[in-house]
């Protein structure tokens, strides 16, 4: 149980984790502005050359996603468990 | 080609309708050996055309061998294998045998060369399959399954209709190839429409969530792999390139990514998640590009997969537990570490993280989507690759092995860690998944086309860490928004579900009325004349008739009596002797007559 | 198939007739030695479907046969004839005979039934007919014997004796005899008042009523034979079907793969083809009406059998509509469609006689004749069950089963035809064919059991009935990879 240990461990240092995945984060997009690492010479349209742009495009489709799915399904497509059964 | 040629699926189906003569100790070496066989087979196999055979007036071609029909035919063996390898332990021997007919079923769809032999194999995988949702038994599994049955016999019949109207129309001949996607006739239509709904596209997909999450926990692994990919390799081989059908992918892209944020079950979350990654297939079949073509090739291989690994992760929750419901799940990476590392695999391999088979597979299809200008498919497909890294690579993990602990003590006590044999089919799969990823040349060298794409080049490696990372900040800001609800959600089966209700009740009580009617309607109609006209004929009888031959009756007693006086015994003798010999005479009378008259 | 050979006087004909004949008689005569009469059915079945196999050579070979019994008056005569038409029927209705002695000795002494020796004595005497039918060489030998099955089946109808046996014997009776007599008869007349024979004509084509006769009563001779041989199951005139399943079941297994339903159907096809013939029938139009017509009874008959709980109501109505394909795909008047019709008089014969040898198999078994009750036996009876899901298959038309080829056949003379609604007809009875079928199949595998079967062990019937089962729905399976057999024989039918 090797991993649940390295698990448990994680998990008390959480926040610690959370900090150094952050930091990644703004490692990746800062990396991304720089054209000499990220050649974006066959990116199709003018605004994948904005630095962030697909971050940007990750967290707001996800938040996006999210909201109007369970708006969708609160409107009347998520029912009952027992809605088939006569 | 006279000589005879071993098909895999031949070794598939023979091997299963075989297990029941296998001793119990050679059992579980047997169900390694077949599909290890039908894999090498597959493999090994020359390219060509073989295998011809004469049925009726046709010529029935099982074996054409070429690049797209390899692919798939070598990855689908290669499942076969695992899977058999995840349900080794399984004692019913049903449940062997359908997996290996199903499994074989579509190895000889993927190899026909001729429309017939196509619709064979298409009807076998249905017949099969559906066993595999019945043998679970459960208290939904016998109308899940008979909905899936009914459900791809219409699919099969939209097939057969278009094949036989294909084929009168002649010209075209018979072999399976690509049809003319640029004036579609109705018949490429209903065989289209075939197609379409094995692989599930909206409206025709609800039977997939609905069969493949009532399947059993080894069952749904070899059903995720099987039925849509030979779906996908029949659209690439029939319909490249027909444009309607990257509209339709984008879509189903993006629907099965809603349906599996709403969905509570996991297996049905993966299932609604299939719709999503065929989705891409299809649209790649749409594009029609070598480079597109080649992307659902890799897609599919890839897919095929990490799918199974996917389904194989819960299925192991489903079989240790009972549960695959989030709202009955939770915290369990204390009792099943094991199968959450593999079904993280499985979910960071189908979000095309990179590294992982996934990122060098679909990518393919996106990046032919820009090449072909078409934006907003390259863009819409981005954000499908975002809601299923949230589902698939975070909800699915998070929520059954971490999250809050809703399991009940029942639960609880029976979780631990699978037997040995589907850990080592999920490390198998996990395994070939990293090495895909890392090592490219092992897939890209068996796409029907040349390849000429290097996704590893810095921008995309950004592009996709940006994608999926951020998608997690999203998936950990909102991760309350996300909490499981107990529900079910509607889909496009309520309209058959309820459809199927009202017909029944018509068939039972209006019609059955008007029949019963129409049967009895033989009294009015004919015994009650019957019987008056016999009563009728016996009052005629009683009075007139009987009256006159008992009155001639009591003369000839009367006569007899007075003979009787005359001479006893020999008398009844002589006379009916007598009778006899007129009754003799009178008909050589007749005879005689006949003839002479003629 | 070009020249038509001078038919060949051939007393194996009336041998053949005489068989089951002489068996009726002799099983009479064997009375209450059971052993014995099972033995004089076996031989009686046995040397009738030795006579006809030993036909089948010369009509291979392109020869026709004829045998005349009597001659009555000009132009009416009793007599018989062999041609691939016939020999379709006769060597089905044989075989399936010789099967069924077996299986009817297994399910009458497994319940004990009583009057066993009437009960087979009457099984002779409806083959008699039968083969009299197939065999048949004009109307009047035609409408002779298809009278003598129906009053020769009637005590196998009513053999319970009791209240529900004498309901179902009556309506039987009713039905049969009262459109004989009452549209036969007359059209019978009527025919040989036109054309002064009844003789059947030498080919499919020219038919035997004049060139002049007018086309309204050519059309009301014809529709009067359609629903005049009510033993072909149309619709409004099947329910003698239903009724007749209070029979014991070698005799539902008779009635609706061997003797009664397919000697309906067989005079409907004769007639169609042979009196009336093709030519007349297209140039009249009365083709497409017919198949219209006749796909009411396909798609009706099948939703009523979705209804149905009891498994021999549910096979009584898929027979109603599985024989009106037969008349479809004649009725279509073009080659595939003739073929595919001919060949599922074969088809289906195998088929059903396996679901009703299973049905019976299990009543004898388990007791059991609702499918809701069913749950679970096909653990205990897998064979039964099995040789069940296959010829399920064979009905629904699952390719590689026999039924698939019929299928084929039927939606290419369709579209030769050109009529797309008949396609949609022959595709949507598929879809309910195995709405109704996959039923049985899943309760009895997959179902639960119910409560009270806790207390019994049910294992599987006697061999005597699971041996013959199994076979035919091997011979189902059989039929469909080598179709070539009977196809032969209907390919010989075409001009």
């Amino acid at each position: 149980m090797k991993l649940v240990a390295f698990i448990e461990f994680l998990r008390r240092q959480l926040r610690r984790v959370v900090f150094i995945c952050l930091g990644l984060l703004a490692v990746l997009v800062v990396v991304d502005a720089i054209p000499a690492l990220v050649d974006k010479e066959h990116a199709h349209t003018r605004l994948e050359h904005l630095p962030g742009f697909w971050a940007v495009f990750g967290l707001l489709g996800c938040i996006a996603l999210i909201l109007l799915s369970k708006a969708f399904g609160h409107a009347g497509i998520m029912t009952r468990e027992d809605y088939y059964d006569e | 080609m006279n000589e005879f040629w071993l098909h895999p699926a031949l070794v598939l189906i023979l091997g299963g309708l075989l297990l029941p003569l296998v001793p119990a100790r050679l059992r579980k070496p047997y169900l390694l050996l077949i599909p290890a066989l039908a894999f090498a087979r597959a493999m090994l196999m020359p390219r060509g055309v073989f295998g011809e055979v004469h049925f009726l007036e046709w010529v029935l071609v099982f074996g054409r061998v070429d690049a797209l029909s390899s692919v798939f035919g070598y990855i689908m063996g290669l499942m076969c294998l695992i899977s058999t390898l995840y349900a080794l332990h399984v004692e019913e021997n049903g449940q062997h045998i359908a997996a290996w007919l199903y499994a074989g079923g579509a190895l000889g769809a993927i190899y026909a060369g001729d429309y017939l032999t196509l619709f064979l194999f298409w009807e076998v995988m249905a017949l099969s399959s559906v066993f595999l949702v019945w043998f679970r038994r459960g208290p939904e599994s016998l109308a899940a399954g008979f909905r899936y049955l009914l459900v791809h016999t219409a699919g099969g019949l939209s097939l057969l209709a278009g094949i036989v109207l294909h084929c009168k129309a002649g010209g075209h001949g018979w072999s399976f190839d690509a049809l003319d996607v640029h004036h579609p006739t109705l018949a490429a239509y209903l065989i289209l429409g075939g197609f379409l709904l094995n692989a599930a596209v909206p409206p025709l997909h609800a039977w997939l969530p609905d069969a493949y999450g009532e399947g059993t926990f080894n069952g749904s692994v070899f059903l995720c792999a099987f039925t849509t990919k030979t779906a996908v390799y029949a659209l690439c081989r029939g319909f490249p390139g027909m444009e309607i059908l990257v509209p339709l992918g984008v879509i189903m892209a993006l629907y099965g990514v809603v349906y599996a944020v709403l969905e509570n079950d996991c297996r049905r979350l993966l299932a609604y998640h299939i719709i999503s990654q065929v989705g891409y297939m299809v649209a790649g079949v749409g594009l029609g590009t070598q480079m597109a073509i080649n992307g659902a090739c890799a897609h599919a291989f890839a897919h095929i997969l990490y799918k199974g690994l996917l389904f194989m992760g819960c299925g192991a929750v489903l079989h240790m537990t009972g549960e695959s419901k989030f709202t009955e799940l939770g915290g369990l990476y204390k009792k099943m570490p094991l199968t959450f590392v593999f079904t993280l695999i499985g979910g960071l391999s189908i979000s095309a993280f990179p590294l992982f088979s996934g990122f060098v597979s679909k990518s393919m299809i996106v990046q032919a989507g820009f090449d072909q200008h078409l934006l907003w498919a390259g863009f819409l497909l981005n954000l499908a690759s975002v809601g299923t890294f949230l589902h698939t690579g975070l909800k699915v993990p998070y929520f059954i092995w971490f999250g809050k602990n809703q399991c009940k003590t029942a639960t609880w006590e029976r979780a631990a860690e699978p037997p040995w044999n589907m850990n080592a089919a999920m490390a198998v799969a996990a395994v070939l998944c990293v090495g895909i990823g890392c090592y490219t040349p092992y897939l890209y060298q068996m796409l029907p086309y040349p390849v000429d794409y290097h996704p590893y080049s810095s921008y995309h490696v950004s592009e996709t860490l940006q994608l999926l990372l951020f998608t997690a900040v999203g998936f950990f800001l909102l991760i309350k928004k996300l909490e499981p609800e107990p529900t079910i959600s509607l889909d496009m089966d309520w309209f058959y579900r309820k459809g199927a209700r009202a017909f029944y009740w018509l068939a039972r009580r209006p019609l059955q009325f008007v029949d019963t009617c129409v049967g009895e309607g033989y009294r009015l109609a004919g015994l009650i004349p019957l019987m008056f006209s016999a009563r009728g004929a016996g009052q005629f009888d009683n009075r007139i008739i009987d009256g006159f031959v008992d009155g001639f009756a009591g003369a000839v007693a009367a006569f007899g009596r007075r003979l009787r006086r005359v001479q006893r015994g020999q008398m009844q003798e002589s006379l009916s002797l007598s009778f006899a010999v007129v009754a003799l005479l009178l008909v050589g009378f007749l005879i005689i007559f006949t003839r002479v008259a003629r | 198939m070009g020249e038509i050979m001078e038919p060949i006087h051939d007393s194996r004909l009336l041998l053949a007739v005489l068989a089951p004949l002489l068996g009726a008689g002799a099983v009479m005569a064997s009375g209450k030695r059971p052993n014995l009469r099972e033995t004089i059915s076996f031989v009686a079945a046995a040397t009738l479907f030795g006579i006809t196999a030993s036909l089948i050579p010369d009509i291979r070979a392109g020869k026709r046969l004829f045998f005349c019994v009597f001659q009555l008056l000009p132009g009416l005569s009793v007599s018989l004839r062999a041609d691939p038409l016939s020999m379709i029927f006769a060597v089905s209705a044989s075989f399936l005979w010789v099967l069924t002695v077996f299986y009817s000795a297994g399910y009458m002494r497994g319940l004990h039934e009583h009057a066993q020796t009437r009960f087979n004595a009457c099984f002779a005497l409806a083959l008699f007919g039968a083969i009299g039918c197939a065999f048949s060489d004009n109307l009047l030998t035609l409408y002779l014997f298809y009278e003598i099955v129906s009053v020769c089946t009637y005590p196998l109808v009513a053999h319970h004796q009791d209240a529900e046996g004498y309901e179902g014997g009556r309506k039987y009776l009713v039905y049969l005899t009262t459109t004989a007599k009452g549209l036969i008869l007359p059209a019978m007349v009527a025919i040989y008042v036109l054309t002064g024979n009844l003789d059947f004509a030498a080919n499919i084509r020219t038919g035997i009523l004049p060139a002049q006769a007018a086309p309204g009563i050519v059309i009301a001779l014809y529709v009067c034979c359609l629903l005049g041989f009510a033993k072909n199951g149309l619709m409004p005139f099947h329910h003698w079907l239903p009724g007749a399943m209070v029979a014991p079941t070698p005799v539902s297994a008779l009635l609706h793969a061997v003797a009664v339903v397919k000697v309906g159907v067989f005079s409907t096809v004769r007639v169609m083809l042979y009196v009336f013939g093709v030519d007349r029938m297209d140039a009249l139009n009365l083709g497409l009406p017919t198949a219209y017509f006749v796909s009411i009874t396909i798609l009706f008959a099948s939703v009523i059998a979705l209804s149905k709980d009891n498994l021999k109501l549910r096979l009584a109505y898929s027979t109603v509509s599985q024989l009106s394909y037969i008349i479809l795909g004649v009725a279509l008047l073009k080659p595939a469609g003739i073929e595919g019709g001919l060949i599922h008089i074969a088809n289906h014969a195998f088929a059903k006689i396996t679901l009703f040898f299973c049905a019976g198999a299990i009543y004898v078994a388990t007791h059991k004749k609702n499918i809701s009750e069913m749950g679970g036996l096909g653990r205990a009876m897998p064979f039964t069950f099995g040789a069940f899901a296959l010829a399920s298959l064979s009905m629904i038309g699952a390719p590689p089963v026999a039924g698939f080829v019929t299928k084929w056949y039927l939606l290419m003379g369709a579209l030769d035809a050109g009529s797309l609604g008949i396609l949609v007809v022959l595709l949507v009875s598929t879809l309910l064919n195995a709405a109704y079928f996959a039923p049985v199949v899943y309760q009895a595998f997959f179902g639960r059991p119910a409560a009270e079967d806790a207390r019994h062990h049910y294992t599987e019937a006697h061999p005597a009935m699971v041996i013959p089962l199994t076979l035919t729905a091997l011979i189902s399976v059989l039929i469909g990879f080598y179709p070539g057999f009977f196809m032969r024989f209907a390919q010989a039918v075409l001009p």
